[in-house]
């Protein structure tokens, strides 16, 4: 019996947009011969879809992981007393930071999943045992930190458990009847993918574009917790990241640079198959004519992440070397980021290179913001398998580009890769390009080879098609092919 | 990783050179050696990288926060190799990891989102008690045979109505959704307006005695809602400008010794009041319209709402038993004119039990950052929650004494016994206190059996003493409530998990 794949992301497809969106879109639209059921990790429930859905998608399961809690039967003595000992061994198993702790966590989890399944999760991590439990078990770490924690304060223990709480509730939603599970990201979008497979058997399938865990660790880094509730919630992203990596059937990264965190945290290297993000070849056309001045463009969001600092004082040096060039940066600045724009303007201000950058906000069309440079440059300090560099590449613009995820893999010898944070490297590679014209010639055109050959939808499709095969997933019958095709089309 | 074994990424073009291949390459590192020499230069010794990643290897739960941290800083594996001599990041991070000493930083306060002002909670007061002045420019209409029970239907309905509109709005809005809170208030207030509406004017018809009270009661309805919509909504000035009209005139109305000529006056400046009141708030929730496609009240939004309609309910059946007792139960000696003097100290100590409110939340909110175990959590908040209600009563009492004083001074003629019924309402505004507080951290359940227990009293006692003097029983089952509050709440709200909110 044909069954479909069930498609699992957080905050992403299909209530958001974003590169990992467009990436989802793309496989489920090229994935025609099979039928998904998606799961979406989501806000609060009340996003609408940010996607019209192909006809191969047969349902949308939204679980909401700030909203109105899920509810569920009254959280009574009974249930009380099961989830006492469980919530203590849980909170245990994430504080023991002997190997033994991972061992005993799937266990657990898969304990408090089954709680879930009876009983009012939320309420019970709302609890007085919970709540006891964990300032018990911060009470002894801290006794045996020979001084060096300061005691985590009852606070500190409920913001821990609303934490869990709001991360665990994927647990308490009914686990998709599926063939297979493809996880977009580890971390939450991984537990109802280890549900389904707890309940119905269904391998799982990871991709992973940027490294969850990693991210993770970064997203942590001054926050305003205490130490206690930063360990307890990167211990719990940490546990159910190698839970993914060990339950996959098949991991499927973005980029091999993703690789090594993977089997840093016991994925197989046998089963690790990077399968990288492709571009439509017709949405990119190769453009051959370039600007009359010589132009770098830089294409991304105003965020410090892009570090647009290092561009400037990059492009500072190109401009003292050639007077006439010109810095075009296309890209919209998100909520909340005004400040990283008017810091980086009046870098450029002291950088004395004001009136020859332009801050030139959102474009319509992507592709034009590649074809306004000579050169394209991204100056990221941390990426995937970024689309702006690969769609460069297809327009047949060579790239300088920072050594950062998986930006080497994609640019190899069409383009040159520099170390982050180093302008002068930056400088020399975009001089290079901008004083030679034949060898961005030579280089713009294995660019767009390079994509050609590696990083197209129909190839990464392909290979998907291969890897759930492998799964065991089923494409739909010739008599549902027909029926489904017209939706996929629409 | 390699290229070997791994199945879709053999076919690599010929055009392409061997280095080129995305899975023949170090998966960390794309530029050469050459292209690291420059950046040699500047390598350091791990002492001096210790010392320039202190604070994260101080702060960091385990050696791979201190990877993250590294590669964030544009460290890669071949540059580990090079300028340190260890295999990878990870093993850089695992050495930092062991070489330094945890000592997190001090984690900041947590901000205390209970902050406030006491003129915030004055005004309230005032606004609560203020109406009260509206009500004797309709006393001449109030000796008709029905208009007892025409007021009393009335607050039975806005009242209950009031308090789960007043849950609706404040729910969506601390859900972060004021677009929502504005129009489940709009749309409240037009369903429960016309269900208050059709209720009155059904009890003024079948009760066989429509007359003019039957609009005054719609209007007393009508501007509690309003009003609830406006105070949930934070539009405290707008509701101001609205009752000015009605309270200014009826003011005049009343210190000028309710001169005929001014009647008129005073009735269209209610009307005023009124029409301001329901307009402003018709206004202050008409931006922006919600999406489409959403659903305005959730099912589980209006059974969440129903306890709040029932403490109202409760809540206005207390307050208006010395009034129905002697109706309902003859022999019964009802309140009079004096004695319902108490309760507009009572409506303006409710903006003193806002205030503690907000102090007992803030106060909590320190607590719970200062103490690390539950068991000193909880004696501790007991102290917390018997200081803040004797500060209220304190207020209250201060209030109860300014009004009376007042009301002396203005001609009426309060007695020494009436201090019972004073002290009546003063222990209901002290339970009123710890039931609002109680229900806002600890749940609806426990206060309304102990509301329901008392309101339930009132009436046994009544039925069982027909001669008994309504405002005793009220006084008699106010203590008893306060009584058991007290111990309820000390003991719920105890429990630390109650303020996780």
């Amino acid at each position: 019996m044909t069954m479909d794949v069930a498609l699992m992301t957080e905050g992403t497809y299909p209530h958001s947009h974003g590169g990992v969106s467009v990436w989802c879109d793309q496989l489920v639209r090229g994935m025609k011969d099979y039928t998904f059921k998606l799961v979406a990790l989501v806000g609060t429930g009340d996003e609408g879809l940010a996607w019209p859905l192909p006809g191969n998608v047969r349902s949308v399961t939204a679980i909401p992981l700030w909203g109105q809690p899920p509810g569920g039967p009254r959280f009574g003595r009974t249930a009380a007393r099961r989830f006492g000992p469980l919530i203590t061994e849980f909170l245990d198993v994430l504080m023991d930071t002997s190997p033994l702790g991972q061992t005993r966590f799937p266990d657990v989890l898969k304990a408090m999943f089954e709680f879930a399944l009876e009983e009012d999760l939320t309420a019970a991590m709302h609890g007085e045992d919970a709540l006891r439990a964990l300032t018990e078990a911060w009470h002894h770490q801290v006794a045996d930190s020979n001084g060096n924690l300061t005691p985590p304060s009852v606070h500190d223990a409920i913001q821990g458990l609303q934490l869990l709480e709001h991360a665990l509730r994927p647990l308490a939603t009914p686990p998709v009847e599926v063939s297979a599970s493809h996880c977009v990201a580890n971390g939450l979008a991984v537990l109802p993918a280890l549900t389904a497979k707890w309940v119905y058997g269904s391998p799982i399938l990871l991709t992973e574009h940027g490294v969850y865990l990693r991210e993770r660790y970064l997203g942590y880094r001054g926050n305003p917790y205490h130490w206690s509730v930063k360990a307890l919630q990167l211990a719990f992203f940490r546990r159910v990241c190698v839970l993914g990596y060990t339950e996959s059937g098949m991991i499927a990264p973005g980029n091999m640079y993703n690789a090594r965190w993977e089997e840093r945290l016991g994925a197989r290297h046998e089963i690790i198959r990077t399968v990288y993000n492709g571009v439509e070849p017709d949405d990119f056309p190769q453009v051959e004519a370039e600007p009359a001045t010589p132009t770098v463009s830089w294409a991304g969001r105003v965020d410090p992440i892009k570090d647009i600092e290092t561009l400037l004082r990059a492009f500072a040096i190109v401009h003292k070397e050639m007077p006439d060039a010109r810095l075009r940066m296309f890209g919209g600045t998100p909520a909340g980021g005004k400040p990283y724009l008017e810091l980086c303007e009046r870098l450029a201000a002291e950088l004395g290179v004001a009136d020859v950058c332009s801050f030139e906000g959102r474009v319509a069309e992507i592709r034009d913001a590649y074809v306004a440079g000579h050169v394209v440059v991204l100056s990221s300090i941390s990426e995937g398998f970024p689309y702006t560099v690969i769609e460069a590449m297809t327009v047949g613009r060579p790239c300088v580009a920072t050594d950062v995820g998986g930006v080497s893999e994609a640019v190899a010898e069409t383009g040159i890769v520099v170390p982050p944070r180093d302008p002068t490297a930056m400088a020399k590679a975009c001089l290079k390009l901008l004083a030679d014209a034949d060898l961005r010639t030579r280089l713009g055109a294995a660019a767009r080879a390079r994509v050609l050959e590696f990083f197209t939808v129909d190839r990464a499709v392909g290979t998907f098609d291969e890897l759930y095969r492998g799964l065991g997933a089923q494409p739909i019958s010739a008599g549902e092919k027909q029926e489904v095709r017209a939706g996929a089309n629409q | 990783m390699g290229a070997a074994g791994v199945p879709g990424t053999e076919r690599i073009s010929g055009e392409l050179t061997e280095s080129a291949r995305p899975e023949a390459r170090d998966v960390a590192t794309a530029y050469t050696d050459q292209q690291w020499a420059g950046t040699l230069t500047l390598a350091e010794p791990l002492v001096e990288l210790a010392e320039r990643f202190g604070p994260l290897c101080a702060n960091a739960v385990d050696p791979f926060e201190i990877a993250a941290g590294l590669e964030m800083d544009g460290l890669s594996d071949q540059a580990t190799r090079v300028r340190y001599g260890l295999p990878d990041v990870f093993a850089l991070a695992e050495e930092l990891f062991r070489q330094t000493k945890r000592q997190p930083d001090e984690a900041k306060p947590a901000p205390n989102p209970w902050g406030t002002t006491i003129g915030k909670h004055a005004l309230h007061g005032l606004l609560f008690a203020l109406p009260a002045l509206c009500y004797p420019v309709a006393s001449a209409l109030m000796v008709d045979k029905g208009a007892l029970l025409l007021l009393v239907v009335s607050m039975l309905v806005s009242w209950p109505a009031s308090q789960g509109l007043s849950y609706l709005g404040h729910s969506r809005r601390s859900r972060r959704d004021p677009d929502g809170s504005r129009w489940v208030l709009r749309a409240g207030l037009g369903v429960f307006g016309l269900g208050l509406v059709t209720i009155v004017l059904l009890t003024a018809i079948l009760s066989g005695e429509p007359s003019a009270i039957q609009w005054f009661a719609i209007g007393q309805g009508g501007y509690l809602l309003a009003a609830t919509v406006l105070l949930v909504g934070g539009a405290e000035r707008w509701l101001c400008v609205a009752l000015a009209p009605g309270v200014l005139v009826s003011a005049v109305y009343l210190l000028a010794g309710r001169p005929e000529a001014l009647h008129l006056v005073a009735w269209l400046a209610l009307g005023a009041t009124l029409a301001a009141a329901l307009g402003f708030a018709v206004w202050k929730t008409s931006w922006p319209r919600p999406k489409p496609n959403r659903r305005l009240v959730r099912a589980g939004e209006l059974r969440a709402s129903g306890p709040y309609a029932m403490f109202g309910l409760l809540v206005i059946g207390m307050l208006v038993f010395p009034l129905i007792a002697p109706r309902l139960f003859p022999g019964i000696r009802g309140a009079d004119a004096t004695t319902l003097l108490g309760t507009l100290p009572l409506s303006l100590s409710m903006g003193a039990a806002e205030l503690q409110l907000y102090r007992y939340r803030s106060r909590i909110h320190e607590l719970l950052q200062r103490t690390t175990r539950l068991a000193q959590f909880a004696g501790r908040s007991r102290v917390v929650l018997a200081r803040v209600l004797g500060e209220y009563l304190a207020m209250a009492t201060v209030l109860m004494v300014a009004v009376v004083g007042l009301a002396a001074v203005a001609g009426s003629s309060p007695q020494w016994s009436d201090l019972p019924d004073f002290a009546g309402y003063l222990a209901l505004g002290g339970a009123l206190f710890l039931a609002l507080l109680t229900q806002t951290c600890a749940g609806t359940t426990g206060v309304l059996v102990w509301c329901g227990i008392a309101l339930g009293a009132e009436f046994v006692v009544a039925l069982a003493d027909h001669h008994a003097i309504a405002m005793r029983i009220q006084l008699l089952c106010a203590v008893g409530l306060l009584a058991a509050l007290l111990t309820f709440s000390g003991v719920v709200l105890g429990r630390a998990n109650k303020h996780s909110q």
